[in-house]
């Protein structure tokens, strides 16, 4: 009789392989299972073999600890995603899917820390986005502003403001050119998310992405699911969203004051002040009616011609803004032993890299410490795992006492 | 010698005016633009603003020079009138020995000032020593020369300087020569000095980020609930 493994639920192979971006096909050729089998354990209706099992953990790159556990299912908001209409529907459920492990991640951390408290100014804010017109936008971002006892300056930091005011940031690689971005206003915890791509590494592209994501959070709370994928709607909620993003940043009243003779030269010089690209600047001047069509074009062609579009002056040396909260949680944790590194792995069931990733802490941070090296053995010594039989192989058991395959991998096999 | 070129025009110009006022007169002029702009655009409706800013520069502008000027021993400025030349107004003439030079708000930084009667005459005077073929050959120290210092603001910013040049003009009013100022290394950062960066918004690393007060006790109960496991 085959032997499968007790306790395997098919969903959780699912989320795995989606937020690798895996496909049944390619996972089955990898497995050299047929593709039948991998749907059947998806589904529920087997469970893999041992050797299977130890296959789809080395493939997957992720503890066995994560097949066998419950699903974990937030109550999901809305999500917005930049760049919505180019990205492909896989980098969206991998992102997803990733969001899901940083929010559990939260969920736990949550057991021992107190968060920021969410402070975000609850505008009035029509439900109908199409009576959100861009003069209302930018007295909203203005409004935001003030709320948070903030003046028209260039902010220093974006990623630490919207942390201190309780929305909690991750920032990891999406893994797709079309995606830098993407929030939720979660019901399950009724806290602020934002993801950013760690992909491009521009500073002022990320702090653009921030403020564009808390122009979701400001203004689309109301949104339902349906108009982010009715087109045309998606389509002014992020106009909205830029609009708001860029009149946070620059504030109208700075702009007009600073911005005299608009030339690619002068916005060279505001991007070192206001971390802002000399592009959003030339549309800034656009949307305030400073700098006309034709000059607006002349100064687009110019960026073209310089190579700008790709990457602008200045791009490598600003620094990206870094989010702190998950990082410093952890870091606490540790520091004041209330738990040990053993106890945050063998407590979320995700790879070393992953979990370093998803809570932005540099690669290698668990590798210093003895107690990071967890064989199968050594989890199974602190945590005995039931491995009784399957529902569909019932009689023999999966014998794992000899296995030695360390459930922790320290690098990402996946990209 | 024949008809000055335009370095030597340019030499004669700084043999007589030190480089350091025109960078003076560059810096009050940007000023003046911009705080005349703001003070009419904030005082007035859009309109009147526009219709008003003229006068009120260079009325800042013409009373300014005239202060740098007493600051400088070897320039002098003062209003002339223009009545011997017909003319009802009054303009300011700033000299620094041989040399003369007049300030004027143009549109466009290749635009002509209009036609005056005391510049026709100033640039008479300038004609007859540097652009014609003198009888008696003459030094640039010698010259009489007149200079024409042209500014102007792009249309849709008032509040800024957007070029500034001087122009030498000869008896026809053709420009025989244009010097561009803020193309110059000494002064073409000037205008970047009046870009006004307002002030940083400072977020401090002030996370409210501490400990529930039952941390301690819910790790002892997760410890106490491996270890009841494994027992």
């Amino acid at each position: 009789m085959a032997v499968g493994t007790a306790g395997f639920i098919g969903a959780n192979l699912t989320s795995a392989r989606e937020a690798r971006q895996v496909t049944q096909a390619s996972l089955s050729r990898m497995l050299d299972v047929s593709r039948a089998a991998i749907s059947d354990f998806e589904l529920g209706k087997k469970t893999p073999s041992p050797a299977t099992m130890q296959r789809i953990q080395e493939v997957l790159n992720l503890p066995y600890e994560y097949f066998l556990r419950q699903p974990f299912k937030p109550q999901v908001g809305p999500v917005f995603y930049r760049s919505m209409s180019a990205a492909t529907k896989t980098a969206r459920v991998a992102a997803e899917a990733r969001f899901n492990w940083m929010k559990f991640i939260v969920q736990y951390l949550k057991e021992y820390m107190n968060f920021p408290p969410v402070k975000f100014p609850v505008l009035d804010v029509p439900d109908n986005i199409q009576k959100l017109d861009f003069d209302y936008i930018e007295e909203l971002a203005n409004e935001t502003r003030k709320f948070w006892g903030l003046g028209v300056g260039s902010l220093s930091n974006v990623t630490w403001l919207l942390e201190n005011q309780g929305a909690i940031i991750g920032r990891f690689p999406l893994e797709a050119a079309t995606l830098d971005a993407f929030s939720e206003w979660s019901p399950h915890d009724d806290t602020p998310y934002i993801v950013l791509g760690d992909d491009k590494g521009i500073a002022v592209r990320s702090r653009f992405d921030a403020a564009h994501e808390l122009g979701h959070l400001i203004l689309h709370r109301g949104v339902d699911r349906k108009s982010i994928s009715n087109t045309t709607d998606y389509k002014l909620i992020e106009r909205q969203a830029h609009r708001f993003a860029a009149a946070f940043l620059f504030p109208a009243e700075a702009y007009l004051s600073e911005v005299f003779m608009p030339s690619l030269e002068l916005f060279r010089n505001l991007k070192v002040h206001w971390k802002v690209s000399i592009q959003l600047q030339i549309q800034r001047g656009v949307d305030l009616g400073i700098i006309g069509e034709e000059q607006a074009l002349r100064m687009w062609k110019n960026c073209m011609r310089r190579g700008w579009k790709m990457k602008e002056p200045l791009d490598d040396s600003m620094e990206v803004e870094e989010p702190r909260v998950l990082a410093r949680s952890i870091k606490m944790l540790l520091a004041e032993n209330v738990r040990s590194k053993f106890d945050l792995l063998a407590a979320l069931p995700f790879s070393v890299g992953d979990i370093l990733e998803l809570v932005h802490l540099p690669r290698g941070y668990f590798e210093d410490r003895p107690d990071t090296i967890i064989s199968f053995k050594d989890f199974r010594s602190s945590k005995e795992r039931d491995t009784s039989q399957s529902d569909t192989e019932a009689g023999d058991r999966f014998e794992s006492d000899s296995d030695t395959a360390k459930v922790i991998h320290f690098n990402r096999r996946m990209s | 010698m024949g008809p000055m070129n335009g370095q030597q025009l340019e030499e004669a110009f700084f043999g007589h005016f030190p480089p350091e006022f025109i960078e003076d007169a560059i810096r009050l002029i940007a000023q003046e633009v911009k705080s005349s702009a703001a003070q009419c655009y904030t005082t007035f409706p859009k309109e009147e603003a526009y219709d008003i800013l003229g006068g009120f520069r260079r009325a800042g502008i013409e009373s300014k020079l005239r202060q740098l000027a007493e600051s400088y021993p070897e320039i002098a400025a003062e209003p002339v009138s223009n009545k011997k030349n017909g003319g009802g107004n009054f303009h300011t003439e700033i000299r620094a020995a041989n040399s003369l030079l007049t300030v004027h708000k143009v549109q466009y930084k290749a635009t002509p000032v209009r036609k005056a009667k005391f510049r026709n005459s100033l640039a008479e005077r300038s004609e007859a020593s540097l652009f014609s073929e003198p009888s008696k050959p003459i030094t640039p120290q010698q010259a009489v020369l007149y200079a024409v210092f042209k500014y102007g603001t792009d249309s849709r910013m008032p509040q800024a300087l957007a070029f500034a040049v001087i122009d030498f003009p000869n008896k026809d009013g053709k420009i025989v020569h244009t010097m561009n100022l803020l193309s110059m290394d000494r002064y073409s950062a000037i205008p970047a000095e009046f870009i006004r960066f307002s002030t940083l918004e400072e977020i401090e690393d002030n996370l409210n980020l501490n400990f529930r007060s039952d941390a301690k006790k819910k790790a002892r109960e997760d410890d106490g609930g491996d270890i009841a496991a494994e027992q």
